[in-house]
């Protein structure tokens, strides 16, 4: 009886491993705990048995036939399951990718870049989208007839008044207007112009603005913050330019120029051949726009700078058409 | 603006190479635009204050005061034998206010040829071809001072006048390029005999035409408002040349030396002899000066630059000092600089000249201010971060969109298209649009999401909001059940699709998205997702209720909502249709030890009785 119950073990546990279908399952339990089954028929041989050979035998069989109830059972959940039973104990095998929400690129990089001004102190400012005159142009240092004041380049929504801001510096001069220095503020925000879309341009953008306004501001201090900023959005080995440029907002402006990483300041078709993209502009804030914001520029000094940040978002996701990064064609997973 | 080295070199001996006289006048403010190619002529970038950056001299100077090196300019040509009437030869009168000066010489016996090789290939390097000798001193000039010169032929002009005055509507005129223009009174017109002759700063009519025949010509150089050349020349659809000088802030003075030169280059390659003619001059502008302090200087830049050095610079750019003390130094504005207005202005070219390379970077040391941020900034990002956990992906639309029916709807006066002509009123229609797009490529299951700005008119008062949307193509109400419940705040639908809260009005739902209003939810939510620290066992009991299908979900709560019960929360699990009637699953939820069967009870009689409820508990 001994061997008997070794052998039906050993084979049990052979055939199982054989098992791979729910149907060769159903034939195994047949094959042992059927009503004609080996293990069935070894437990009727029982009573048969001496009484103490009864005794030995009795729990040896019951426990043979519930180790394989049981290990069948086991078997054919791991069958019924779907594969990922498999999957879980092989630990080799690479997951499947599930989908999460993600946040707009654009809102992204407003993220990161938020992140470092506020480590600096900067607190971020809101304003308008639709702008007047006064904030948009005149306190800007843009008097009427100024050549960026054009109509053909502004979407105007009343004549002479009423605009869709074409910058964020209208909220440099609201909040400028508003608040009392000391004051240093970040404006992200979404600025329109009259453009017709295409890969490169569509009719509104994202601008990136900062100013500072307090005692004793001067232009090393613009420069200080300009290149820790680039730094830390390219790199620390970033090489920098920072050349005159005019803005009518500011006096004197500077532009700032990154090199080119494609062709390291050698010239290529990416920079137009010039070693240097530019970035951003920027300088000491016009004393007239000081004035026009109620602000004494014989006590007061500051600097802004701005930036678009389209061309950026679009390097750093290696999107190369505009219209899907705001027309809603990201694939995302 | 086109600087050929050969012709830069007129006026500075500098042996850089191009790409470094490139890299020194970008520093100055004037950037490459063009790669740098085998011609010799740098290309660039001009922004539009500086009208004296419109002419190789103007350049030059301000190359020359970097390099620090000496700046040679065409001798001045006072020597020069000049006849003057006691009558002018040809009357000018001016009818429009949109002139500043008007200048003019009469040259008889004028030899019209070809021009001398030195002066072709200057012009030609800049890209202007040669016409003749007259002509191309006319450009020359032009190209070196900054200043638009015209020459016509005294024989061609119909009368014996020039006069300038708004065209009259029907006026014709066809310029040198063969164009027929129509004029209206918003052109200001040459014209002579009462016959237009140009169209004033912007282009020659082909009728007085210097040509190998002219013998006798007349030299004008105009002085105009800018702002009506950069219109007309815009409206006219003209942009050349002279437009490109006359629509920035000339200043009147600039004629002399420009007129000079180009008198002498005339007598020199075509002989002949020169009188004066009028010179409308109404209001000759006087010199402007201002006051450099030094410790406005130091203000601004952060340097004690030494006052040598400063002087250099300012003398350099001809600046003329005219009073000096220890504080500070008055100077005179040279006249072309018209972009030059407050004392910063002159740091500006100071910093400019010494360099921006030259500038230390020195961090803010002043106390950090207060911090103004907005707390909606705050709140519309945990609102991004929320629905981003739940799998919804944030967009970006446009703001602009077709016409709209809506009465309220914002329109623009100027626009490139009319699909994109109107201010959105919603966030919703763009990101359905979003939604359609990824249904068509096989997406399905995906929900969006925008915060942004959306725009009405009330009356005559423009306003704008600010809008959370989400779309879905899931049911749309989990996830704004989800949303509020992590903000902690309890809501209830309208039977209008209004989200509630307190009877406030926050956002409003459809079938397939919700819009909030985040300036609304912001004071309502709770600044922490509620914590729950210890597990309480609370009891919950199932209703299934057989309404008959008049009645909706907010029907069910507006019965419920007078009575005084303490359960903590009501779940509607499923809404099934059943026959005639749809069978609603609430669950209701006390805390612990409560009487349910109570309230349960009380629960049971007010819907029956209320709404005509069957149901079974």
């Amino acid at each position: 009886m001994q061997t008997q119950i070794t052998q039906i073990q050993s084979r049990f546990t052979s055939d199982l491993d054989q098992v791979h279908t729910p149907t060769e399952l159903d034939a195994l339990y047949l094959k042992y705990l059927g009503k004609k089954g080996s293990t069935t028929q070894l437990l009727g041989q029982l009573k048969e048995l001496s009484l103490s050979d009864k005794k030995i035998y009795g729990p040896l069989l019951n426990q043979l036939k519930q180790s394989q109830e049981s290990q069948i059972k086991d078997k054919s959940k791991l069958l019924s399951s779907d594969v990922s039973h498999l999957l879980s104990m092989d630990l080799t095998i690479p997951g499947q990718i599930k989908p999460i929400g993600h946040l707009h690129p654009t809102t992204i990089l407003i993220r990161e870049m938020n992140d470092f001004f506020r480590q600096q102190g900067y607190s971020i400012g809101e304003g308008p989208e639709i702008e007047n005159v006064e904030y948009n142009f005149r306190r800007l240092n843009l008097p009427e007839g100024h050549p960026a004041t054009d109509l053909q380049d502004t979407l105007f929504i009343r004549e002479g008044d009423l605009l869709l801001r074409t910058h964020t510096s209208s909220v440099e001069t609201r909040i400028l207007s508003s608040q009392k220095p000391p004051l240093r503020v970040v404006v992200p925000g979404k600025c329109y112009r009259n453009e017709t879309n295409s890969t490169t341009n569509t009719n509104f953008f994202y601008q990136y603005q900062g100013f500072v306004v307090d005692q004793g501001i001067n232009i090393q201090h613009l420069k200080s913050i300009l290149t820790e900023f680039h730094q830390f959005l390219f790199g620390k080995d970033i090489k920098l330019r920072f050349r005159y440029k005019y803005y009518p907002e500011v006096t004197p402006g500077m532009g700032v120029d990154i090199e080119c990483n494609f062709c390291h300041g050698k010239g290529c078709q990416i920079c137009k051949y010039r070693g240097f993209i530019e970035v951003l502009g920027s300088g000491m804030i016009h004393p007239n726009t000081l004035k026009a914001c109620g602000i004494d520029p014989s006590i007061y000094t500051g600097f802004a700078f701005g930036m678009g940040l389209d061309r950026l978002v679009m390097t750093k996701f290696g999107i190369t058409d505009i219209r899907k990064l705001y027309g809603g064609e990201l694939i995302y997973l | 603006m086109k600087i050929p080295l050969i012709w830069l070199k007129d006026y500075l001996k500098i042996d850089k190479t191009p790409r470094e006289i490139a890299a020194s006048f970008t520093q100055l403010g004037l950037m490459l635009d063009k790669p740098l190619d085998q011609t010799g002529v740098l290309d660039l970038e001009h922004r539009m204050d500086r009208s004296d950056w419109l002419s190789i001299i103007g350049c030059a100077r301000d190359l020359a005061a970097f390099e620090n090196l000496p700046l040679k300019l065409p001798k001045p040509t006072s020597k020069l034998k000049q006849k003057t009437l006691s009558q002018p030869e040809i009357a000018i009168r001016v009818q429009t206010p949109h002139v500043r000066r008007f200048a003019t010489k009469v040259f008889h016996q004028v030899k019209v040829g070809p021009s001398p090789r030195w002066l072709t290939e200057r012009l030609l390097a800049y890209g202007i071809k040669s016409v003749n000798n007259i002509v191309d001193v006319t450009n020359f000039v032009m190209v070196e001072y900054g200043q638009p010169l015209h020459a016509q032929d005294l024989a061609k002009l119909p009368g014996q006048d020039i006069t300038i005055r708004a065209a009259c509507a029907g006026e014709k005129l066809t310029t040198i390029l063969g164009t027929d223009i129509k004029l209206d009174s918003n052109v200001f017109i040459l014209t002579s005999g009462g016959l237009p002759t140009v169209i004033g700063g912007i282009v020659g009519g082909v009728g007085t035409s210097v040509t190998q025949k002219t013998t006798d010509i007349i030299l004008d150089a105009g002085n105009y408002d800018q702002r009506i050349i950069r219109q007309t020349s815009r409206r006219l659809k003209i942009i050349n040349e002279t437009v490109s000088h006359y629509d920035k802030y000339l200043d009147p003075r600039l004629i002399d030396p420009a007129l000079s030169r180009a008198t002498s280059l005339i007598l020199e390659l075509a002989g002949g002899t020169v009188t004066d003619n009028d010179d409308y001059y109404p209001h000759p502008p006087k010199p402007q000066t201002l006051t450099l302090h030094w410790s406005r200087l130091q203000l601004l830049s952060g340097l004690t630059l030494p006052k040598p050095t400063v002087k250099r610079i300012l003398r350099a750019l001809d600046y003329s000092i005219v009073e000096e003390d220890p504080s500070s130094l008055v100077v005179e504005i040279p006249y072309f600089r018209t972009d030059v207005e407050v004392e910063d202005d002159l740091i500006a070219d100071i910093l400019r000249i010494n360099n921006y390379d030259n500038l230390p970077a020195l961090a803010l040391s002043t106390p950090i201010p207060p911090d103004i941020t907005p707390e909606l900034y705050r709140f519309e990002d945990r609102l991004r971060d929320l629905l981003v956990a739940k799998g919804a992906h944030e967009h970006i639309t446009s703001s602009l969109t077709t016409a709209s029916p809506d009465n309220h709807a914002i329109t623009l006066l100027s626009a490139t298209s009319s699909d994109q002509n109107t201010l959105r009123s919603s966030l919703v229609p763009s990101l359905q649009n979003v939604l359609g797009y990824y249904a068509k490529h096989g997406l399905k299951n995906i929900a969006l999401f925008e915060i942004g700005k959306v725009f009405s008119q009330q009356g005559d008062k423009y306003l704008e909001h600010r809008h959370l949307s989400v779309v879905s193509t899931q049911k749309i109400a989990d996830s704004l059940s989800t949303l509020m419940h992590v903000l902690g705040i309890n809501y209830h639908i309208s039977l209008t699709y209004q989200i509630v809260v307190k009877q406030k009005t926050v956002g409003a739902i459809g079938p397939h998205f919700y819009t909030l209003y985040p300036d609304l939810l912001l004071p309502l939510s709770q600044a922490y997702s509620p914590v729950v620290s210890e597990f309480l066992h609370s009891q919950s009991r199932d209703l299934s209720l057989l309404v008959p299908p008049r009645y909706v979900y907010a029907d069910i709560l507006a019965a419920l909502n007078p009575l005084t019960l303490t359960y903590q929360t009501i779940n509607c699990k499923s809404a099934t249709p059943l026959g005639k009637v749809n069978n609603y699953l609430l669950t209701f939820t006390w805390p612990a030890k409560s009487n349910t069967s109570a309230e349960i009870k009380q629960i049971l009689k007010t819907l029956k009785t209320a709404l005509s409820i069957d149901s079974k508990s």
